[in-house]
């Protein structure tokens, strides 16, 4: 579980570098989201290394959405087919903003 | 040796070691395929299960759902079955018919709560950010992506069907 960050403008786009987040990464993930959203204020969750999420690695998405500092963002980008899939499902598309692409961020329309 | 569950046509099965998923039987019309359920199992045996989808000519959103699906159910079978508590094997019995994927998952583990499904309410997103749950999609999945959802608990074994509906037919004439 690997995930770099870069500044874009003024947007910290942090990339997860793995292709699942499951049950089996759920706790490391929550970890690492929570050390590089220490710093910057509007972070791009790149998801677009990610093929795959199960409800564990929804929930640790959730779960580093909810203790962002206040006052920061956590937005996602490049949700791949079934990740977007489960996003839907479970209207969780409805919470976050989805950005087809981190650096572009012409937003998709939420809902 | 493992003695395969009653109605799987086996005497016999091979051991598992460690993580390995086994194929205990393959025909034309249905592959079964046992594994230990733990996590780096269920994720190795997902991978193998996904590719050999692929290898008979489903699509990639039907490779999806299955794979979705087919985590969750298997996901609570280690996390509510068996633990806390040593691991045990789960049977996954797979059929691909014309217009839906037949599913029969089998384990030794502890019942469902009251012998019940659980409903699998969406959860109320219309909560502040701090309240928002981290938990419940599971069975939401789960019952969004088959049909014909059914538990069963019958000698010591939990036995789990359902049909998943794929989204383009299958071609006739498939290998």
């Amino acid at each position: 579980m690997h995930l770099s960050s870069r500044e874009s403008g003024p947007h910290t786009i942090v990339t997860v570098d793995a292709p699942r987040i499951d049950a089996s990464v759920a706790i490391r993930f929550k970890d690492a989201v929570r050390e590089v959203a220490a710093t910057g204020d509007h972070i791009i969750l790149d998801l677009g290394q990610v093929r795959f999420i199960d409800s564990s690695g929804l929930g640790a998405i959730v779960a580093a959405f909810k203790h962002l500092p206040s006052g920061k963002r956590l937005d996602l980008a490049a949700l791949t087919p079934d990740v977007d899939k489960v996003f839907r499902l479970t209207r969780m598309d409805t919470i976050f903003v989805i950005h087809d692409d981190p650096d572009a961020l012409a937003q998709r329309a939420v809902g | 040796m493992i003695h395969a569950p009653a109605g799987f046509g086996l005497r016999s099965a091979p051991p598992l070691s460690g993580e390995d998923a086994v194929a205990i039987s393959d025909s034309r019309s249905e592959h079964v395929i046992r594994m230990v359920a733990s996590e780096d199992a269920i994720n190795a045996g997902l991978s193998g299960i996904r590719a050999r989808l692929a290898r008979v000519g489903l699509k990639a959103e039907d490779c999806g759902t299955i794979e979705i699906v087919l985590a969750e159910v298997l996901n609570n079978v280690a996390e509510h079955a068996y633990a806390p508590g040593p691991s045990g094997v789960v049977d996954i019995a797979l059929r691909l018919g014309p217009c839906a994927m037949q599913v029969t998952i089998r384990d030794r583990g502890r019942p469902l709560p009251d012998l019940r499904l659980p409903e699998g309410h969406a959860p109320d997103l219309e909560v502040a950010r701090g309240d928002l749950p981290e938990g419940g999609f599971g069975w939401l999945l789960i019952r969004s992506l088959t049909r014909d959802l059914d538990y069963r608990r019958d000698a010591g074994e939990n036995r789990l069907a359902f049909s998943i509906p794929l989204e383009r037919a299958q071609n006739g004439g498939a290998r």
